[in-house]
């Protein structure tokens, strides 16, 4: 993917640019607002990494120029506000992810590329109906079958599924199930994400059949075959 | 609690306002009665005693006659008070007179005699203050001067007294009632800005009218106290703003160069579980300074609470839903029940979170086995477990940051979920309590509905 950093700190852009690059991505950092609005507004990018506060243009005013010029790049904000109540403004004024500083890398790149999909492929298949491997999720009449096997899902069990299997192949973080997957904004304060997921594994297993949801050590789930 | 005591004083104050209004009333009546009407008629008994023992000597002296040219006399001469006499004989004939009757019997007191007189198809009235005197030979001499005017005064002043003061007494309560609601209306206009300041709004400020009344002076000085207490306030978030800011960006840099370190050593290598216990730390300390700053805001009234009607049931059904798992692996039982209550202005998120906090510290502290019970009422959350519960001294610091029981130290916790609990339940007017109960813990999440 093509990548536009647009952050202040040197130490952070460099190990995010690194980063990223040894994923596979191609990165162009901008250290100012100027410069940063200039490249928005220049180049097409599959995703933007904004940070909020800059030097020159502020990262807000950054994001409400390109959604008033119908700019739709996926906008992933960086802030070291990092309150919940940030975080809602931010996404209010849409940017399609936000992420409190300091954050883990893989957090970081699970969500740049959650984004970058998003950005290809913004709707589900027309059947409604998602695939992987053997499994089957039918969105409209909330059903799973697995080798044709109806699995008994609850639907918080369900909502998890989907999640996974919208971002199948690419890691999903704990963080990102909750705020997906649960309608309240809030912070865990144990890794209770795990024991759903827990109870999830146990519901799709099948004898013969292979895991299907993988722990990413370190980072978070991810489903595929 | 307030507006009735407030109410009691304002009753307080219009009644001794017509007490005394009243008080003052019955004194200036009591003065005039005195001045009007009772000084007076002590000057008309001198007189009329002076008089009538000048007479009594003249008939004593120089005989019936004499006595009856004296008495012609005095009833010629012009006075404001005009003068009346009877001398009655012994056998109850009159000698002379100029009223119209008299008591049959000697009276030993002063009396009144009615001595109307008629003229020119008119009538004037008269009264006469009279005194009795009794010669040794049987005739009887009455003396008296006409005290009409403070006769009807003083039945002035009796009609009209009852009146007087009745009237007085309703002005009164009116007028302490007018004057109390006045005070009562601006005391009040203080206390809806003290309460709006203590509700976080730090920019209230009391109203002033411009007249320099005492009122206004209290308002100067409490404006100028709550200006200062915003400047305060506004140096502490500033400096906690930036302490987030410039706490957060070290941080994040220490957690980018321990990842960039760990891409050199291959998983499950010693040195790259090191440094993942490493990152693991500054996790926690992210965490923990994130709590920090969120109690504070939400403290400070600064969370930009996204107040709407909430369904507590809901969120209590919701919270259960997220822990069910970890209670299922634990073995305890979640027992909800789940009344209908409605809060009418809260924030879900936050109301969430506590509850979620307090649920999560009861699924810690609950041993294997035991039970947990939910409860929704219409006065909020009541969350009880079957744990050890927690020593009394210990109870009032629960929501202290940092704060742990010592009988707890061997578990994991930072000290922060109830002192946040606590921050979204006072803004919410709500309060966070805890008791020891023979089964366990109870802790109640109340909210004023």
């Amino acid at each position: 993917m093509q990548i536009l950093l647009v952050e202040d700190d040197e130490v952070l852009a460099r190990h995010i640019e690194a980063g990223l690059t040894q994923e596979g991505h191609v990165v162009v950092h901008c250290a100012d607002g100027r410069n940063g609005l200039m490249q928005v507004t220049c180049e097409t990018w599959d995703v933007v990494i904004l940070d909020r506060m800059l030097p020159g243009v502020e990262g807000m005013k950054i994001l409400s120029a390109m959604r008033a010029s119908g700019n739709e790049t996926p906008v992933l904000m960086l802030s070291a506000l990092g309150e919940v109540d940030d975080r809602v403004e931010g996404l209010r004024a849409g940017s399609d992810d936000y992420l409190a500083k300091p954050f883990a890398f893989s957090e970081l790149l699970a969500r740049v590329e959650a984004a970058g999909r998003r950005n290809v492929q913004s709707t589900d298949p027309p059947a409604g109906k998602l695939r992987i491997a053997d499994l089957v999720i039918d969105l409209e009449g909330h059903v799973v079958r697995r080798g044709g096997i109806r699995m008994e899902l609850t639907m918080r069990e369900f909502r998890i599924l989907v999640c996974l299997a919208r971002n199948a192949g690419r890691v999903v973080t704990r963080a990102m199930l909750l705020e997906q997957v649960w309608d309240y904004n809030f912070d865990p304060q144990t890794n209770i994400i795990d024991q759903h997921i827990s109870n999830l594994r146990q519901k799709l297993k099948i004898a013969d059949l292979a895991p299907l949801i993988h722990t990413v050590r370190g980072a978070g789930y991810v489903l595929r075959p | 609690m307030t507006g009735r005591y407030w109410r009691s004083l304002s009753f307080r104050i219009a009644l001794l306002y017509a007490v005394a209004l009243g008080l003052s009333m019955a004194f200036v009546a009591a003065s005039y009665f005195v001045i009007a009407v009772l000084i007076p008629s002590d000057e008309v008994r001198n007189r009329v005693a002076q008089e009538t023992r000048l007479l009594s000597q003249i008939y004593v002296v120089d005989g019936e006659e004499a006595l009856v040219t004296a008495l012609e006399e005095r009833r010629a001469r012009t006075d404001e008070r005009r003068a009346f006499d009877a001398l009655i004989a012994a056998d109850g004939r009159a000698i002379t007179a100029n009223v119209p009757s008299w008591p049959t019997r000697i009276q030993n007191d002063w009396y009144s005699i009615e001595a109307d007189i008629y003229r020119e198809g008119g009538e004037d009235d008269f009264s006469a203050l009279s005194r009795d005197h009794l010669f040794d030979d049987g005739v009887r001499l009455i003396v008296g001067r006409d005290v009409e005017d403070l006769e009807d005064r003083e039945e002035i002043v009796r009609q009209a007294m009852p009146a007087l003061l009745i009237l007085t007494v309703v002005f009164g309560l009116a007028g302490g009632a007018f004057m109390s609601r006045t005070i009562g209306k601006r005391l009040e206009a203080i206390t809806a800005t003290a309460r709006r300041v203590t509700e976080g709004d730090l920019g209230g400020r009391v109203a002033t009218r411009g007249k320099g009344d005492d009122f206004d002076q209290l308002a100067v000085t409490l404006n100028r106290m709550l200006e200062r207490n915003q400047e305060l306030f506004e140096t502490v978030r500033r400096v906690s703003d930036n302490v987030a800011h410039e706490l957060r960006t070290p941080l994040a840099r220490l957690t980018a160069r321990l990842e960039a370190i760990r891409t050199k050593f291959p998983a499950g290598n010693d040195d790259f579980d090191e440094i993942d216990s490493a990152l693991e730390e500054s996790a926690r300390l992210q965490a923990i300074f994130n709590a920090l700053l969120r109690i504070a805001r939400i403290e400070g009234g600064r969370h930009g609470a996204n107040f709407r009607k909430v369904d507590l049931g809901q969120i209590a059904a919701d919270c259960v839903e997220l822990y069910a798992p970890v209670a299922l692996d634990r073995g305890i039982t979640f027992e909800v029940s789940s009344g209908n209550a409605v809060l009418p202005e809260g924030d879900p998120d936050l109301l969430f979170q506590a509850l979620s906090n307090v649920l999560d510290n009861a699924l810690k502290y609950t041993p294997v086995g035991g039970r947990i019970t939910v409860g929704t009422e219409s006065g909020g959350w009541t969350v009880s477990d079957s744990g050890p519960g927690v020593d009394e001294q210990d109870l009032k610091r629960l929501t202290e940051r940092f704060f742990r029981s010592n009988s707890v130290r061997a578990i994991a916790g930072d000290g922060l979920g109830l002192s946040l609990a606590a921050a979204i339940l006072q803004l919410h007017s709500g309060s966070l309590s805890f008791r020891n109960s023979p089964d366990g813990f109870v802790v109640s999440m109340s909210f004023q509905t």
